[in-house]
This record gives structure tokens, C-alpha cells and sequence, in this order.
């Protein structure tokens, strides 16, 4: 089926990562139908900075890429009445599309779907493509899609310009690290250096610290996002947060922190390929942390009665399919399991997780990552698999 | 209205103009605790099987469906006719509301029948019932063939399988679950 006009909402609960996918999979789909009408419906557009440096979003309605994003909260009684549904609604990770849209489309608009939340879990693939009949009838059709790492999934968003990237980057790998690090006349050329990228929810890294102190190697942790930042802080001493709030910078024996802006989508996610070392959070930096290729720790959003553990346990069954040496899978599962293992999100906390077998482990654990990468860039394209799927309605 | 992520087996509720029996819920946690419910249902209008999946907080029209247990009379053009042993109240239904169940019905046997206002949307059989023999093979002595089992056609005319000893006239109690042989009535 060939649609003229697309719809996705979305329900920003907390972070930005609801935002940050959306905008993503909006401007991949408009690359992919530039004849398409594409709008965006959001319920919070002050984090637009964050995905976007420097955009500020005053009206009800912006254009960015080709695409209407439009203000929920601004939606008066004038655009309802001149409402026209679009013939494809996406509702993004099962959000409540409103009354007054989902009243229209229920037999105005053709299909609706909901793009769900990824995961590593098994259930997944039976839930895929499923249909959902719509309670209240209407013609419109709605099913489900099920992000995922395994062919029979929906896959994740690929960045359409990977691999352009991936050789750009391979030319010069510390051309957009030096953007960052020569302000404070860091040399990336010295030897054995480690360069990590940190983007956390609440934790407390004092064992990562002190594991990166006793390596004695140069380290420079390039620090993303508030929560992150907040982390650092509660994670050193007094006297050196202190420091390294006022200048966004801290030189300490051998690791140095550089606390970063906000930068764009695109390149956050080229950084992610610069760094030896990633940590992220949530689904979407687990996607592109995946698709970097790069030994990475996953920060998993915290659930209630450590429910995150589960979503951990479904990654790591996934991956270690990718690992040669089971010790040093054992190691890493080890590692992530305690690095998840928070009943609340918390600075305070100390895991005491063994951060040293992961250094130690850095190369087969590389080796894994690769193969993932490649595994998942080559089955796991989420944008075709839609397409394809638009294809068959 | 109820929940997707409330419904159980056996539950019934509305979809569109339809009434889907729920014959298998699966739930399953999301990220950030959004969740989802897989489902089996039975569309009681069509008897279409649907393996469908709904958000945990999708509601629905919680149906409420009366269970009338009424006595089987007689059957004039393809209507069966039914009376409520209490109220003496009559109902006709017709060959495709009773499916199944027509393989086993007999004169004067109660049966639950199901309502959704004044329509009946499904009907019930005791879980055992007995019926006579009609026609069935004799065993032959000395038969070594090593079949422990052999067809008969009850009074309905359905056919199911008896163990060998069991002989024409002979009435048998039948599971109309599962279509069995249960033992002879003696």
C-alpha cells in the first residue's frame, strides 16, 4: 500500500530518548518517501535543544527536514475542526494517540501502528506484525511492530549514512574527538590511551574510577547529559566535583573528564565510533552503540523490582552468540549484570562492579561487538523491514 | 469497560459489532513499563480464530452473557426448538448456531445455551453424555490385528471411536470435550 500522508505521535514521559528516536525514524522515513507528507505530533518540544543544538521551538507548529512537528499542547480548536487525518498513523511505543485525532482515523485513516519499544526478548518475535483489533470497530487497521536484534524482529533504525561514516571516520578517527579536546590541549596521540563516552542515567562510577586510576593509562571520559554529569560529581571527591562543575573539565592523575554540550543526533552518533569504550542508556544509544561496533556497557532505563535486569538478561543471551572466549563472555555478563543491578535510580549506590576483567577482556569483548554490528546491520534494517511491511498492507 | 491486561480465558468482550471469546492472554512487560497482551480469541459471530496483540491499557467492553440451561424439544425445517425448563419459555435456533453440539443432541437433553441480550452467541454440552450404539463391526475372536479401537455411529448418526467389546444397543458415555469414549452405562 502506497500512503500520501504520515502521522506520528509521540508521548515524551521523561529523558529524551522517546524524542530522539522519533525525530530519527521520521527524518530516515522521509528520506526513504520524499513525496510523503510527514508530521510529527509531540507532547513536549522544550527538549527539542537536545536533539537539535541551539533550536528553540516557540510556535505550535515547526519545520525541520521536510517535517511538521507540531506542538500537541498548542493544538487549538481551529486545527481540530480542519483536522485531517493522515492515511498511515504511527503511535510511537504505544502512546495514547488523542480523542479527537483517533475518533477521525478510526474511519478516516487506513492503518494504524504502533512502533513499540526495543528489546532482546524472546516474546518479541511472536508479537510482531500482529494485528490489533481496534475495540471500538472503525475500518482502520492497526498492528503491531516490534523492534528488535534478530531477523524475524522489525530491527533497529540503521543510520542511513553508516557507512559513509564508517570510512570518513576510519580516514581520520580523532578528527571530532580534537574538536572536543584541543580547547583544553589534550593529545590524543599519546600512548595507550583509553577514550570512553559516558551517557548514564542516576549511578555512581567510584569502582570504574578507581578500576581506570589502578590501570594508570591516559583516559579521557567524554561525559554526556545531566544525569551523567550529576553522576561524575557524586562519584569523585568534594573538592574535585566542585571543580569540575565550574569548568565542565577535570584533569585528575591519569583520567580526565570533559563534561560535553549538547550536540546533534548525527553526531553523537559518529562519536560513538571515535571512542575505545561507550557507556549508554536506554534503547535508542543501545541501537547506535550496537551499530558503532564498540565495546559498550548498556545503562537499562531502572524498573520496579529491578525489572531491567530482565531486559539485561535477554541482551546478554543475545550476544553471547558474538563472543569466541566464554571466559570473557562470562566476565562481561558478570559486569553488566551488576552494573544494572539498582533498585532506584541513585548516585549514592555503590555496586562495587569488577570494572578490571572488562579492561582486561577489552579485546575479545571488541572482537564480539564487531561481529554484532555487522550481524545486526545486515538483518536488522528497521526502515526496509517497514517499508516492506508497508508494502503488503 | 476492562482492561487488555485484565482479561482472562473465558472472558468475553466486544470488538467492533462482534463478541470474541478470550481463549488465550499472554502478557508481557515493555521497556519503561509500557506493556502488552497477546491474545487467542474466538469471534462468536464467525467462530474466526484471531492471534491478535493489544496494549495492557486497550480497554473493552466487558460483555456480560447470561447461561440459560434449556431442554432440547424438536427440530421442524432446521430449526431446533429449545424450552427454559424454568420460565417454559421457547427459543428456535438454527443448525449453525449449535455447530458442534448437533453431534450429540438429542431429544429432551439440557443444554446451556449462551445469550447476549436476546441472541444466543454459544451453546454448551454437558461434559458427558450417553448415547445408544447404532451400528458398530462385531469384534471377530481371534482377532490379532492389535486394534484396540473400532468406529461407531451413535443415534445422531455421528461416529466415534469404541473399544472393541462394545456392541449395537449397547449406550456408552461420551466426553463431548473431547469426542471420547468414556465407558460403557450399565
Amino acid at each position: 500500500m502506497e500512503f500520501k500522508s504520515i502521522d506520528i505521535f509521540c508521548d515524551v514521559i521523561d529523558n529524551y530518548g522517546d524524542l530522539g528516536v522519533t525525530y530519527r525514524f521520521a527524518r530516515e522515513l522521509k528520506q526513504a518517501l520524499p513525496h510523503c507528507q510527514i508530521r510529527v505530533f509531540i507532547n513536549k518540544t522544550d527538549i527539542f535543544h537536545v536533539i537539535i543544538p541551539n533550536f528553540i521551538f516557540k510556535d505550535e507548529k515547526h519545520i525541520l527536514d521536510n517535517i511538521t512537528f507540531i506542538d500537541l499542547t498548542k493544538i487549538n480548536s481551529v486545527f481540530i475542526e480542519q483536522l485531517q487525518v493522515a492515511e498511515l498513523v504511527i503511535e510511537m511505543f504505544a502512546c495514547q494517540i488523542p480523542d479527537f485525532y483517533f475518533n477521525v482515523a478510526l474511519n478516516s485513516s487506513n492503518v494504524i501502528i504502533n512502533l513499540e519499544y526495543l528489546s532482546a526478548e524472546n516474546w518479541v518475535e511472536g508479537y510482531h506484525l500482529k494485528e490489533s483489533l481496534i475495540p471500538q470497530g472503525g475500518s482502520v487497521k492497526k498492528f503491531f511492530y516490534m523492534p528488535g536484534l534478530t531477523p524475524n524482529t522489525g530491527g533497529i533504525l540503521l543510520n542511513s549514512s553508516i557507512e559513509k561514516v564508517k570510512k570518513e571516520l576510519k580516514l581520520n578517527p580523532r578528527s571530532l574527538l580534537e574538536k572536543y579536546t584541543n580547547p583544553y590541549q589534550i593529545d590524543l596521540s599519546v600512548k595507550d590511551l583509553i577514550t570512553i563516552s559516558l551517557f548514564s542515567y542516576e549511578k555512581n562510577f567510584t569502582s570504574l574510577f578507581q578500576a581506570l586510576q589502578s590501570s594508570n593509562k591516559p583516559t579521557i571520559i567524554f561525559v554526556f547529559g545531566e544525569k551523567s554529569q550529576k553522576s561524575i560529581q557524586f562519584s569523585l571527591n568534594s573538592i574535585d566535583s566542585k571543580t569540575y562543575l565550574e569548568n565542565n573539565f577535570l584533569k585528575t592523575q591519569n583520567v580526565t573528564f570533559i563534561q560535553m554540550p549538547f550536540i546533534s543526533q548525527d553526531e553523537f552518533d559518529r562519536f560513538l565510533f571515535c571512542t575505545h569504550i561507550n557507556i549508554v542508556r536506554g534503547e535508542d544509544s543501545l541501537a547506535r552503540a550496537i551499530l558503532a561496533g564498540k565495546p559498550f556497557l548498556w545503562h537499562a532505563y531502572i524498573q520496579d523490582n529491578k525489572y531491567q535486569l530482565v531486559k539485561v538478561k535477554a541482551f546478554l543471551d543475545y550476544f553471547e552468540q558474538f563472543f569466541e572466549s566464554a571466559s570473557a563472555f562470562l566476565n562481561y555478563k558478570t559486569l553488566l549484570n551488576d552494573f544494572n543491578n539498582q533498585l532506584v535510580a541513585s548516585y549514592e549506590e555503590c555496586l562495587n562492579e569488577d570494572y578490571q576483567k572488562f579492561l582486561n577482556n577489552l579485546n575479545e569483548i571488541s572482537h564480539a561487538t564487531e561481529k554484532m554490528s555487522y550481524f545486526v546491520a545486515q538483518n536488522c534494517n528497521l526502515l526496509d523491514k517497514f517499508l516492506k511491511f508497508l508494502d503488503v498492507l | 469497560m476492562k482492561e487488555a491486561q485484565d482479561l482472562r480465558v473465558g472472558n468475553t468482550v466486544k470488538i467492533g459489532n462482534d463478541l470474541h471469546i478470550i481463549l488465550k492472554a499472554l502478557y508481557n512487560k515493555g521497556a519503561r513499563g509500557a506493556s502488552s497482551v497477546k491474545m487467542k480469541t474466538k469471534n462468536l459471530t464467525n467462530n474466526s480464530i484471531s492471534e491478535t496483540v493489544y496494549r495492557a491499557s486497550d480497554k473493552f467492553e466487558d460483555v456480560v452473557l447470561e447461561r440459560r440451561k434449556m431442554q432440547y424439544l424438536y427440530e421442524t425445517n432446521g430449526f431446533y426448538t429449545f424450552m427454559d425448563n424454568e420460565s417454559y419459555e421457547q427459543m428456535d435456533l438454527n443448525a449453525d448456531d449449535l455447530g458442534d453440539a448437533l453431534n450429540y443432541l438429542q431429544e429432551q437433553m439440557t443444554i446451556d445455551i449462551i445469550l447476549y441480550g436476546t441472541k444466543a452467541v454459544g451453546v454448551e454440552l454437558p461434559i458427558n453424555i450417553e448415547a445408544e450404539i447404532i451400528y458398530t463391526e462385531p469384534a471377530v475372536r481371534g482377532d490379532t490385528s492389535g486394534k484396540v479401537l473400532k468406529p461407531a455411529k451413535i443415534a445422531t448418526g455421528y461416529e466415534i471411536q469404541v473399544p472393541l467389546y462394545c456392541n449395537i444397543g449397547e449406550k456408552i458415555k461420551i466426553d463431548t470435550r473431547t469426542n471420547e469414549f468414556v465407558s460403557r452405562v450399565l
